[in-house]
Parts: C-alpha cells; structure tokens; sequence
C-alpha cells in the first residue's frame, strides 16, 4: 500500500488556487478525490511528482472511491484490484486529467468558470428521487 | 385718570384699572382699560402673535424688568417696536413705556410707569438699550400726585405685587396645569413662608444671630477650647450655607429642567421618531451584516457539498455497476461464503472438531485441508469485494444525504438572500421616510435635547435628596456642636456679663425662631384647609374627592374617595382647579387681594370640565379682578355662556399695520 499520493508539480499553483477558492477550508485529500472523479474518463500520467495526500489520511469510504474509478479504468477486472500499486497510480493520473481541467477553468482571475463548473456539475445531472426509508442495503 | 369713581367699585382692595403700551414689542400705541361693573371679569381675545403673552409679559416689564413669558423666538428680538426701530437713522432711538395703573384699597391711584429708549444694534441683531427706569406716582389724599423713583418705587411695587410671589397673580394656563409638576417642595415652602408675612421675624432672627454669634466670639476669646469648638462651628455653618446654596440651585434648575421638559414634549408630541427610524435602519443594517456573514459561511458549506456531490455524482454510476456485480457474484454463490480458516487450521492441528469435540477421520482431514486451500487462494479477492461492496453502500447513501444537505444549505442561502432583500427595500423606505421629514434636524436636537433634560432631572432630583441629606446631617452636626460648646461653656465656669448676655441672646434667638417656624407651619396649615375650602366647595369634586393635605414637607397630596392619593391622578382640569384653588388659598392668606392675569387659561380643556372651571373663574370675579386673555378657539361655548351674562370687558386684540390694538366685539 503506498503511503504517498502524488500529483504532478506543475498543479501546485492550481492547488493553491482552489484553497483560496473555499476559504482555505479544504483538505487536500478532497480537492484529489474532486480531480480524480473530474478526469476519471481520461487517465494521464505524472511528469514530476509532489507529494500530496497521505494514505493514512483516507477514510475507508474515500479508499472505495479510488477502487471505483481503478475498477472502471482496468477494464472492470476485479483481479487487478488486489494490486494496490496500480490501483493507486490510476487514481492519482485520473486525478491529473482533473486538475488539468480545473486549471482551465481557473484560468480567469474571478473563479467563474471554476464556479460555473461547479454549478454546470450540479444542473447536468438530475438529482435522484430521494425517498427517506429506501437505502442502500449492506449486503454483507 | 381713571373715570370710575372709587364708591363704585367692587368690594376689593386693590384693582389694576389701566395699562398703556408704547412702542413695546407689537404694541405701538395701546390702551388696555378695566372699568368696574357688578363682576369685576375682563376677557380679550386674539389670534397667536397678536400679542396675549406679550401683554403679561410688558406688565413683568414694567413692574420687575424682565419678562418671564417670551417665546424662544422672541428671545433675540428687542423690546422696542421692530418696525419703529428699522426706521431709526443714525442717533436716533425708540422709546419704550409700559405703564400700569393701580387703585389701592383707599380708592387711590398709583402709576407704575418704565420707559427705556432703545437703539438699532451695531451688528443690526437686536437693540441697544439705555435709560431704562421705573418711576412711580403715587395719588395722596388731596389729589397730590407724589413721584417716586430708585429703590422707593420698588418698595411700591414689592407692597402690591411681591416679586417672590409674582407667580401666583401673572400666569399662564401652562402654570395652572403643571404647578405641582414644576414646583418642588422646596418651591411650595418658599411661597408660603412669603405669604406667612414673617420678614420682620426673619430680620429678628437675623439680628439676633448676629449678637449671639458675636457675643460667643467675645466669650470665646476668654477660652482657647471655646474658641477651637467655636472655630468648628463657625465652619460647619459656612459648609450648611453652601450646601443651601447647592440646594437652591438644584431647585431652580429642576424647575427650569420640568418646564423645558414640558415644552419639549408638547413640541414633540405629534412628531415622527425620527431617532426611532435611524435606530431601526441600523438594526436592519446590522442584520444585514450577520445574515452576510452567515450566508459566507453556508457558501462555504454550500462549496463543500458541491465538492462532495461532484465527487459522487461523477462516480456514481460506476459505483452502482461495481457494487451491482458484488452483488451478482454473491448472489450466484460465485463467491466462496466467508469461512473462518483459523479455526479450520486448529482442527487440523489437533485432530478434533471443535464443534462436536470428536476425532476426526482422514476422509475429513483431506476434505478440510482441500477447503482450506481454495480458501487461502480466493479470500483475498473476496475480502476485498466485501470491503468495497460495504464502502459502495455507505457511499451511494452518502450521495442521497448530500443531495439533500446541498439543498437545505441551498434554501437557507437562498433564504438569507430574500431576508437581505428585505431589510434592504425596508432600509430604502425609511431612508425616504427620514429624508422627507420636514425640520428633521431640528426634531431630531429637540428629541436629544429631551433626553439630556430628563437626564437632568434624574441627576438633580438624586442630587436633590443628597443634598436635603446633607443639610439635616448638618443642622444635627450643629445642634451637637452647639451643646458641645455650650457644656464646654459651663465646665469652664465663665460667667459674668458675656455669659449672660449670649444666654440671654440665645433664649431670644430660640423664641424668634420657634415663633418663625410656628407661624410658617400655621400658614402652612391655613393653606392647606382654605385650598381643600376651595377645591372641595365645588360639588363635582366632592364626589370624587375626600380631602387635600399639605405635608409637613409640602407635599400637596389629594386624596381620593376610594383612598387612593395623588395628584397625578387628576384630570388636565382637575389639576388646573386644584392650583387655582391653591393659589386663592395663597391670595387670601397674603392678604393682597391682587388681580388674576392668566394667559390662555383654558388651552386643554372642554365639555363639563371647560364649563365647571368656567364657572369658578366667574364666580371669582365677584370679588377678585379676574383678566383673561384667551384665543379664538378657547372663547367657545362653554366658556362664552358662562361668562357673557357676567362680563365687564370683551375685546378683541387685533393687528393693524403690523401693530396690535384693542377693538371691541
């Protein structure tokens, strides 16, 4: 299981950014996990890396969410899976194929096309019927 | 010289029977005349600024110099005529009398005349003035007309019209509703010891005081511990004196706070709360502050649920389909069911099941190391998938709170907005509301001045308290010094000559001032049973009323039917009679039965009350010189029935080019 998560160090500006953006209230491990989800279409590699998240700091739920996109992005192979290695390099250049697309959106010193992103991301998807008394149930 | 003759009067002792106005004020030529008829009532009406006040105030004028009844407005402008002065070229002055005409009890006539001659200012703000002079002249019995003037012709007004007590003849209605407001006790004392007639007992116990304390001086001379306790007495009676004069200040400016006060409300009574309106659109303001702040933060929470919802909503599908193929493999037992292979690795090692505690053959001992191993080859896979497959659940659940939370934090936000909106288009509509007050500042100082006078009478009255506090602990210090000096007197044996005679001072001094205190406290009572003869003589009040005290600290007190007490209780006429009774009270026991001028007696009165106190006043007119100076809109009903069978005078004052004058009806 590797320690680190890395992103390429030419972001880090980006990275700044968007902590400007929310405040300096954001963690790094969300701003990977929204460039993971981001660019999970289009993995990229890493040119040089830069430290950036520390695997203890991930909660379980957030560790499925890097299984989800390697489960997509290795052809649905549930064999693949067992080696963490691979799993992790393909969160981290899904990742960088997301902070390429916030670097463009950040392009304009008002944030509003990272904004717009935002807000395009929550009306491009309907919202799901939510009913109280039906969830998702553990099959375990 | 008046026409009526003196056999024709009324039974009273004194009547004002002529005032003539020149150049004062709107005033340029005019005569105010009192003839005598069977009731001695004298009514004149006229608009506002038409000059009513001014009337009272030329007779102030001419009898004390000043003139208590002006109108701030009128304050900055000069006595003199305006019109006359505007016309004055250089050198030349205005001159200026007020001239009032009294008949004494002997049917005699005394003039009380003040000129002055006044001067258009350097700066063109009012007038210089210079000459000014009161000169009387005094009939003598065999028609003589005797001049007196300086400090003689002011023991002449003092005899008919006591400066002290000038409140009690020459008023107004405003007086007559608020006298118990704007007097304090101390007031109250001061009128009734003028009217106990006591100054010569003061000037007794004036001069005694001064022997006494000359005569301790002496004896103390002779005692160098009588000189110490007389030196710490000497001081304690300079500190009362000061404190008194701290006292009578705190008075007067209580008084003049109280009147202000009034005015101030009266003025303001009707007036936009201007102060009211910037204190709610700084609360608005400030409201508008804190939702901003709020809304910073639910933005920021609103961002996080986004992050979180994007994340989600990106991988949701893939979650659902990874989570569905767990599922899938489960649930076509593609997945070996969890078996616990520690256990499987004991039984092997020891050769009994742990379940039934029995030996176990070779056949099972093979099956079991079989199953083990296929166990070890995909548990891995398995427990990974199951991992995954709980952390898909939880997650896909997640995606429905968050979808719910980014709404929530939404509405709020969008809620803030519309409350912003709010108290901004409720800003905007006091804002124009204050803008288009007319006068706003001016209300605005008033209402601020309001507030420092009140502040004023809160301060003065604690301060008030304080210093009556003060003065008993002195007086008490005193009596104690006074006894210790006396013992110090008799230790030492001193007698002779200085002994005596301060002894002999002292036994005096002590009955001068007992009989002053006595007889201050017989007026005291005196005006107190003759103001309830008075008040309570009218039927409508002994209805409602049982009795009227006057405390020992002249506190006026009205007790009512039903017990309770005070006169805050009384209605706006109610109070008027209750002053008017108390000021016939204070006439009779002066025994100057001087006339009652009041300006604008009736101003907030009407219906029965207007006709019941129209009643008294006339009935008075009997025998007491009654001149009222009304408005239009008091001489109504009311008041007209009542007094038009009992008039001797009705007049109109009018302005004619831009000078009042009398005309009759």
């Amino acid at each position: 299981m590797p320690e680190i998560l890395y992103c390429d160090l030419s972001f880090k500006p980006v990275i700044d950014e968007i902590g400007e953006i929310f405040s300096k209230k954001i963690g790094n491990k969300e701003i990977f996990l929204l460039a993971m989800a981001l660019g999970i279409d289009n993995p990229t590699k890493i040119k040089k890396r830069y430290t950036f998240v520390r695997h203890s700091y991930l909660r379980k739920d957030e560790i499925s969410l890097i299984y989800t996109c390697a489960w997509k992005n290795l052809g649905h192979d549930v064999n693949s899976l067992l080696d963490e290695k691979v799993v992790y390099d393909m969160a981290e250049q899904c990742a960088n194929t997301g902070f390429r697309i916030i670097s463009n959106h950040l392009k304009d010193s008002q944030h509003q096309l990272f904004k717009k992103l935002v807000l395009d991301t929550l009306k491009k998807y309907p919202q799901p019927d939510i009913d109280d008394g039906q969830e998702f149930e553990d099959i375990s | 010289m008046n026409s009526t003759s003196a056999s024709s009067r009324l039974e009273v002792q004194m009547r004002i029977t002529k005032v003539t106005l020149k150049n004062y004020r709107q005033y340029q030529d005019c005569e105010y005349s009192f003839p005598t008829g069977a009731w001695d009532s004298h009514l004149f009406i006229g608009r506002n600024t038409r000059g009513k006040s001014n009337f009272l105030n030329s007779i102030n004028w001419c009898l004390y110099n000043d003139e208590p009844h002006l109108k701030d407005k009128d304050q900055s402008l000069p006595i003199s005529n305006t019109d006359l002065l505007k016309q004055c070229s250089d050198g030349d002055s205005v001159n200026v009398e007020v001239m009032v005409e009294i008949q004494d009890d002997d049917g005699l006539y005394i003039q009380y005349k003040r000129s002055a001659d006044f001067s258009p200012a350097d700066n063109s703000v009012g007038a210089k003035e210079k000459n000014n002079r009161l000169k009387v002249y005094r009939q003598k019995s065999d028609n003589r007309w005797e001049p007196y003037e300086n400090q003689q012709a002011q023991t002449l007004v003092e005899m008919y019209f006591p400066h002290n007590i000038r409140e009690i003849f020459f008023f107004n209605g405003e007086l007559l509703n608020n006298y118990f407001t704007l007097s304090t006790s101390q007031r109250l004392k001061n009128t009734i010891t003028v009217v106990s007639k006591i100054q010569m007992l003061e000037v007794i116990v004036d001069r005694l005081a001064k022997i006494h304390d000359k005569k301790m001086k002496e004896l103390s001379r002779h005692s160098p511990n009588l000189k110490n306790i007389e030196k710490e007495l000497e001081g304690l009676k300079l500190e009362l004196d000061s404190v008194r004069n701290e006292f009578d200040e705190i008075d007067d400016q209580l008084t003049k706070a109280n009147k202000e006060k009034i005015e101030l409300d009266k003025e303001l009574q009707s007036s936009v709360d201007i102060e009211a309106d910037e204190k709610d659109i700084a609360e608005y303001k400030n409201k508008i502050e804190a939702l901003a702040e709020m809304k910073k933060n639910k933005e920021i929470q609103f961002n996080h649920n986004a992050v979180e919802y994007i994340v989600l909503q990106y991988l949701h599908d893939d979650m659902e389909e990874f989570k569905s193929l767990i599922d899938d493999l489960r649930r076509k037992n593609q997945l070996p069911p969890p078996v616990n292979s520690e256990l499987l690795e004991q039984v092997l090692n020891s050769g009994i099941c742990k379940i039934c505690n029995t030996d176990i053959d070779a056949k099972k001992r093979e099956y079991i190391s079989k199953l083990l191993k296929t166990i070890n080859t995909s548990s891995d896979i398995v427990n990974m998938l199951m991992e995954q497959s709980n952390q898909l659940t939880s997650n896909l659940n997640s995606f429905k709170k968050i979808v719910k939370a980014k709404d929530t934090t939404l509405a709020e936000i969008q809620d803030m907005n519309k409350l912003i909106n709010d108290y901004d288009l409720k800003i905007q509509e006091l804002e124009k509301k204050v803008l288009n007050i007319p006068n706003r500042e001016e209300i605005k100082a008033k209402r601020i001045r309001r507030r420092v006078v009140e502040d004023s009478i809160a301060r003065n009255n604690r301060m008030y308290g304080v210093k009556q506090l003060e003065i008993e602990k002195l007086d008490e210090l005193i009596a104690k010094k006074q006894e210790e000096f006396d013992k110090a007197l008799k230790k030492q044996q001193i007698a002779g000559k200085f002994k005596v005679e301060m002894e002999f001072t002292e036994k005096l001094l002590k009955i001068a001032q007992r009989a002053k205190s006595e007889l201050i406290e017989e007026t005291r009572i005196e005006v107190q049973e003759k103001t309830k003869d008075h008040f309570l003589a009218l039927n409508w009040m002994r209805k409602n009323y049982s009795d009227i005290s006057l405390s020992k600290d002249y506190e006026l007190n009205v007790i009512h039917r039903t017990g309770y007490s005070g006169i805050g209780s009384l209605s706006g006429s109610e109070t008027a009679l209750l002053t008017l009774s108390y000021i016939l009270a204070l006439h009779e026991l002066s025994n100057l039965s001087s006339p009652l001028i009041i300006d604008t007696p009736t101003y907030n009165m009407d219906g029965e009350n207007l006709t019941n106190f129209s009643n008294v006043l006339s009935e008075i007119s009997k025998s007491k010189q009654i001149i009222l100076l009304l408005t239009p809109k008091e001489f109504r009903n009311e008041l007209e029935n009542v007094f038009t069978p009992r008039l001797t005078t009705l007049k109109y004052i009018e302005s004619e080019n831009n000078s009042s004058v009398l005309k009759e009806i």
